[in-house]
C-alpha cells in the first residue's frame, strides 16, 4: 500500500515545479489539479491502509548508508494522511480562485508552488519510520511553511509574523534534533526507538525533548505565541492547512513517542495531561476575546490541541495504571478529535478566508449581516461551527464524547488520589467546551447575523463556486463522520467504544419533520416581515447592535484573574468641584501575560547576552589572531592537563 | 428487535410534552399564592401555548435562516433528549444508549441555537440576552459535566436508564450520595431553566433579563415552540432529578395499570418539586450577574462532596 504514496508525492513535486514554466491563473489551476489528484492518491492509499490492514510494508532509500530514510504506513500514520489527502483536495478546489483574487504579483506563484512541497513534507514527516527521515522532512516543513506565512511580505505585521514564527519553530527543530540525538546515543540507531524507560536518564531527557519540541510545533500553552501571529498572517489556504495538518502531524509525534517510543509512564502521562488542560482552557478563553476572525481560530486551534493533548494524556496515564480498554477510549478520543478538528477548522479558515476576500476586513466588529449576503459561505461557516463547538450528531461531538467517557470511566475506576486529578480534568474539560461554545456564538453571530456594521459588509458578494466547493468538500466530511463515527469506529475494529450517533441524528431529522408538520397543520401559518422591535425606537441601526467585546465582557469580568485585564481611565471636568464630565478617555486592555513574564525576559537575555559579545567583536584582524592565538593555547593547555 | 423500547419512548415523549406546561403553570400559581395574589389557573400553560399557536409570526427584515428553522430545531432536540430519560417507563434500550454526555450536548445544542437566535433580529436586548446567557452556561459548565460524572459515578453507568434502574434498587432517602447529589441536581434545575436567584422568567426589565431577552423578537408559533420546549426541559432535568432520588413508581415492565400509576406518581412528585422551586423563587431576591458564579461553585461543592462521600462509603 506504501506504493500508492509513491505517485502522491510525485505528483506533489510536478505542481511544485509548474509556476516555473507557466503564469498566471493557467499556472495555479493546472498545479491545483496536480494536486488534487496528489490527495486523491492520497485518500485512496490511506483507506486502504485502514480498511485492509497488511502491516510491515516498508519502502527504504538511504541518502548515504549512515543516514537512512525509511518511509511505512501503519493505521496510526493512515488516520492521519487520509485527513492530509481530504485537506489537500479541499484547498486546491479552493485556491485558484482566492488566488487570482489576491494581490501580489509573482509571490502568488511562489505561494503556488509552496503550497505542493509543504504538503508533501507532511505527508512524509507522517510517513517516516526513521528519527533521521523525520527530522528531515519536519525541517523542510518548518521552511517551506515560513515562506509561506512571508508571501505577503510587503506588511510589516507580516515579517514580524513570519520571524517570529521561524525562531519558534527552529528551537521546536532543535529539540526534537536533540532528542533524537539522544535517542541515537541510548540505542545507536537511527530507527524509531522501541519502549524507552523514562526512568532511565537518557530515556527522561529524550522524552522531555521530543515533548518539548513537538508542543512548540503544535501551539502548546505557553510555547504558543507564534501561533495566533503566524495563522491570522498567511493566506487563507495555507492558514487552513497550517491549522488543520501541520499542527497535527506534531500531535501525531506525540501519539508515535507515547504509543511506541515510550512505555507509558504515570508521571509523563500526568505532564501532558495538565498541559493540555492549561491549553485547553487558556486556548479558548484568549480565543474569545479575539476580534479578529483568523486569529479567533487561530488560538482556537490552540484550543484543539489541548483538547488532543488532554486526551493523550489521559491514555498514558490510564494505560500506566493498568486500565487499557478507557486507556484506548482515551487514544481514539484524542485521534479521532485529532482528524475532525483538521476538517472542521480547514472548513473555517477556507470560509473565514472567503469573507476576508469579500469584505476586505477580519475584524468581527465591522461584519455583520453576511448570511444574508453570502448565504452558501455562511451556511458552510455554520456547519464548522456546529462542528467546533461538539453540537451532536457532528464529529467534534464524537472525539470530545470519547475523551468524556474515558474521563468517567476512568473515574469510576481509578483509586481516590487519581480521581481528584481526572475530577479537575473533567471540570476543566467541560469548561472547554462550553466556552468554545461561546466563542463561536460569537464568531457567528456577529459576523454572519444581524446588520452589517459597515459599508463593505454591507456590499459583500458571495464567493466563486469553486470556493464554495472546497469547503463544502470538508463540510460533508464533518457531518458524514460525526453520523457514521461509531460505525467507522466499527469498521475500524473499534465497535462499541461510541454511541450510535446514526440513530441520534435520524431521530432530530424525524422530530423536525414530525414538529414542522404538526405545526403546519394545526397552527396559524400567517408571517409578517416587520422592522426588530428596538423599545419605540424606529429603524435601528447597526450602532445598536452588541459588539464583539460587548458580547464577551460578561467572561471576561468572570474569569478577571485570568485576563488580566487593565482598565485605565482619565477625565476632565468643567468645574473645579469635579461635577462636570467634559471629556475622557477608558481603556481596557488586556495583559500579554506570556509575553510580558516568559518571552520577553527571555529574548531581552539574549539581547544582553549578544550586546556582550558583540563587545569581543571591532572588526580587526589583529585581534581575531589574537582570539585564535589564546584559544589554541588554552586548548593546548587543556588538552595536556587531561592527559 | 422487540418493540417496547419504541413504545417506552413514545409513551415517555407523549406524557413529558403533555404535562410540562403544567410544572411551568404550578411554579406560577405558587409564585402568586406567596404574595397573595389568586395566580393564573392551573390549564394557563395550556391556553397561553393555544392562543400563540393560533397568532401569526413576525420576523424581523433583518433575520436570517436561523430565526426561522431555530424554533423547531428546538423543540426537535429536547423531543430527542426525552428519549434519552425516561419519566415513567424505563426501556430495555434508548438510542444512544441514554448516554449522560449526548443528554448534555442535546441541551447544549438548543441553547446555542437560542443564543444565535438572540443575535439574529440585531436587537440589543437580544444580543444582551445570547451574552449573558452563554456566559453563564459557561461558568456552569463544569458543575454540571461533574454533577452528571457524579450521577455516572454512583450507578456505575453513563446510561441514563441504567442510572434510574440503579436507583430503584436503593430505598429513597438513605443514601447520603443521593440526598447531596439532589442539592447539586436541584441548584442545575435552578439554573438551567433560568429562574430566580439567576434569571428572572416574569421580568422584562433589561437589567434582569437574560432567557426572555433572547425571545424578545419572537411572537406567535415560534414562541410557542419555544416556550413548550423552556417546559420540556425544565421536566427533562426535573426527572432526572426525581428519578435519581425518588424513583418508587416508575416502570420497567409493559403493565397499563402500572403505566396510570407511575404516570400519576410522576405528576405529583413533579407537582410537588414544581412548589418547591415555586417556594425557592419567591423566597430569594435575584442575584448580581456577577454573583451567579459564586452559586455554582456550591453546586461544584456538593457534587465534588458526593464523590467522596461515595468513595469513603
Amino acid at each position: 500500500m506504501i506504493d500508492l504514496f509513491i505517485p502522491a508525492v510525485f505528483f506533489f513535486l510536478i505542481a511544485s515545479a509548474i509556476p516555473v514554466y507557466l503564469t498566471g491563473i493557467r499556472a495555479w489551476q493546472c498545479c491545483s489539479l496536480l494536486q488534487g489528484l496528489a490527495g486523491v492518491f492520497t485518500v485512496l492509499a490511506s483507506a486502504s491502509v485502514l480498511l485492509r490492514y497488511t502491516g510491515g510494508e516498508l519502502l527504504s532509500t538511504s541518502l548515504t548508508p549512515l543516514f537512512p530514510v525509511i518511509l511505512g504506513v501503519d493505521r496510526l500514520t493512515a488516520a492521519f494522511t487520509i485527513l492530509l489527502g481530504i485537506l489537500t483536495v479541499a484547498v486546491c478546489c479552493y485556491s485558484p480562485d482566492y488566488i487570482s483574487r489576491m494581490h501580489g504579483g509573482r509571490s502568488r506563484d511562489l505561494l503556488c508552488s509552496l503550497i505542493p512541497i509543504f504538503l508533501a513534507a507532511m505527508l512524509l514527516v507522517l510517513l517516516s519510520r526513521t528519527t533521521f527521515a523525520f527530522l528531515l522532512f519536519w525541517e523542510v516543513m518548518a521552511i517551506s511553511s515560513f515562506f509561506l506565512v512571508l508571501i505577503e511580505y510587503e506588511d510589516e505585521k507580516t515579517r514580524r509574523a513570519a520571524f517570529f514564527y521561524l525562531a519558534m519553530t527552529q528551537l521546536s527543530t532543535v529539540c526534537i534534533f536533540l532528542a533524537i540525538i539522544q535517542v541515537y546515543l541510548a540505542t545507536g540507531s537511527f530507527s524509531f526507538p522501541a519502549g524507552m524507560l523514562l526512568s532511565t536518564l537518557p530515556g527522561l531527557l529524550a522524552f522531555l525533548l521530543f515533548f518539548l519540541g513537538i508542543a512548540i510545533k503544535a501551539g502548546v500553552i505557553p510555547f504558543h505565541k507564534w501561533l495566533p501571529y503566524a495563522h491570522p498572517a498567511a493566506s487563507s489556504p495555507v492558514s487552513a492547512l497550517m491549522s488543520g495538518m501541520m499542527l497535527n502531524t506534531a500531535l501525531y509525534m506525540l501519539l508515535r513517542t507515547v504509543t511506541g517510543f515510550f512505555t507509558p509512564d504515570l508521571s509523563a502521562g500526568l505532564l501532558i495531561l495538565a498541559f493540555g488542560c492549561i491549553t485547553a482552557v487558556l486556548g479558548v478563553m484568549y480565543a474569545l476575546k479575539e476580534d479578529d476572525l483568523k486569529g479567533l481560530l487561530a488560538y482556537s486551534s490552540i484550543d484543539n490541541t489541548g483538547v488532543i493533548l488532554i486526551g493523550t494524556g489521559l491514555f498514558v496515564v490510564l494505560t500506566a495504571t493498568s486500565h487499557t480498554s478507557i486507556g484506548t477510549m482515551a487514544l481514539l478520543g484524542a485521534v479521532f478529535h485529532a482528524v475532525s478538528h483538521g476538517l472542521f477548522k480547514g472548513l473555517l479558515f477556507l470560509t473565514a478566508g472567503s469573507v476576508n476576500q469579500a469584505t476586505g476586513t477580519r475584524n468581527i466588529d465591522e461584519l455583520g449581516g453576511l448570511l444574508v449576503r453570502m448565504p452558501w459561505t455562511g451556511g458552510l461557516f455554520f456547519i464548522g461551527v456546529l462542528a467546533i463547538s461538539a453540537l451532536p450528531p457532528l464529529n467534534g461531538f464524537a472525539g470530545e464524547l470519547l475523551i468524556y467517557q474515558a474521563l468517567i470511566t476512568g473515574l469510576m475506576q481509578s483509586e481516590p488520589l487519581m480521581q481528584v486529578v481526572l475530577v479537575i480534568a473533567l471540570s476543566l474539560f467541560g469548561l472547554t467546551g462550553a466556552l468554545t461554545a461561546v466563542c463561536f456564538v460569537k464568531a457567528f453571530g456577529l459576523t454572519f447575523l444581524a446588520l452589517p456594521r459597515t459599508q463593505a459588509a454591507k456590499q459583500a458578494r458571495e464567493v466563486p463556486t469553486l470556493m464554495l466547493a472546497g469547503p463544502a468538500i470538508l463540510a460533508v466530511g464533518c457531518i458524514l463522520v460525526g453520523i457514521f463515527s461509531s460505525q467507522i469506529l466499527g469498521v475500524l475494529g473499534y465497535p462499541g467504544y461510541l454511541p450510535d450517533l446514526l440513530l441520534i441524528s435520524l431521530l432530530l431529522t424525524g422530530a423536525l419533520g414530525i414538529t414542522c408538520a404538526a405545526v403546519y397543520t394545526f397552527a396559524s401559518r400567517e408571517t409578517r416581515i416587520s422592522i426588530t422591535w428596538g423599545c419605540g425606537m424606529q429603524d435601528p441601526t447597526s450602532r445598536m447592535e452588541y459588539t464583539g467585546s460587548g458580547f464577551t465582557e460578561p467572561v471576561v469580568r468572570i474569569f478577571a484573574p485570568v485576563y488580566r485585564t487593565r482598565i485605565s481611565f482619565s477625565k476632565e471636568y468643567h468645574d473645579p468641584e469635579r461635577c462636570f464630565v467634559r471629556t475622557g478617555t477608558a481603556k481596557i486592555e488586556l495583559m500579554k501575560f506570556f509575553e510580558e513574564y516568559l518571552y520577553l525576559p527571555v529574548a531581552r537575555l539574549i539581547d544582553s547576552y549578544g550586546e556582550t559579545v558583540s563587545k569581543l567583536q571591532n572588526g580587526k584582524v589583529d585581534t581575531y589572531v589574537l582570539y585564535v592565538f589564546v584559544t589554541i593555547v588554552v586548548l593546548i593547555v587543556i588538552m595536556g592537563w587531561l592527559a | 428487535m422487540s418493540l417496547t423500547p419504541f413504545f417506552a419512548g413514545l409513551v415517555n415523549l407523549g406524557f413529558v410534552l403533555l404535562i410540562s406546561p403544567l410544572f411551568m403553570t404550578v411554579v406560577k400559581k405558587v409564585k402568586a399564592r406567596a404574595q397573595r395574589r389568586a395566580g393564573p389557573p392551573l390549564l394557563q400553560g395550556y391556553y397561553n401555548l393555544a392562543k400563540l399557536f393560533r397568532k401569526e409570526v413576525v420576523y424581523s427584515d433583518y433575520a436570517s435562516f436561523i430565526s426561522r428553522i431555530a424554533p423547531y430545531a428546538s423543540l426537535a432536540i429536547l423531543m430527542v433528549a426525552t428519549l434519552l430519560v425516561p419519566v415513567i417507563w424505563i426501556p430495555d434500550a434508548a438510542p444512544a444508549e441514554g448516554n449522560i454526555i449526548v443528554f448534555l450536548y442535546l441541551l447544549a445544542f438548543t441553547r446555542f441555537l437560542l443564543a444565535l437566535l438572540g443575535l439574529d433580529a440585531g436587537s440589543t436586548f437580544g444580543g444582551m440576552g445570547s451574552s449573558r446567557e452563554m456566559s453563564l452556561s459557561a461558568v456552569i459548565e463544569p458543575t454540571t459535566v461533574v454533577v452528571f460524572a457524579v450521577m455516572a459515578y454512583v450507578a456505575g453507568t453513563l446510561s441514563i436508564p441504567e442510572m434510574f434502574r440503579h436507583a430503584t434498587t436503593i430505598i429513597p432517602g438513605m443514601s447520603p450520595t443521593a440526598l447531596l447529589l439532589a442539592v447539586s441536581l436541584f441548584i442545575l434545575i435552578i439554573v438551567e431553566t433560568g429562574r430566580v436567584p439567576v434569571d428572572n422568567p416574569e421580568t422584562h426589565l433589561e437589567l434582569t433579563m437574560i432567557h426572555e431577552g433572547m425571545l424578545l423578537d419572537t411572537s406567535g408559533r415560534n414562541l410557542a415552540l419555544f416556550e413548550l420546549s423552556h417546559a420540556v426541559k425544565q421536566t427533562l432535568l426535573m426527572a432526572l432529578l426525581i428519578n435519581m432520588l425518588i424513583p418508587f413508581g416508575i416502570i420497567q415492565e409493559v403493565s397499563i395499570v402500572g403505566l396510570v400509576l407511575a404516570a400519576l406518581l410522576f405528576l405529583l412528585k413533579g407537582t410537588a418539586l414544581s412548589v418547591l422551586l415555586g417556594i425557592v423563587e419567591s423566597s430569594f431576591a435575584k442575584m448580581r450577574f456577577f454573583r451567579v458564579p459564586n452559586l455554582f461553585m456550591l453546586a461544584f461543592f456538593f457534587s465534588a462532596l458526593t464523590i467522596l462521600s461515595e468513595v469513603m462509603i
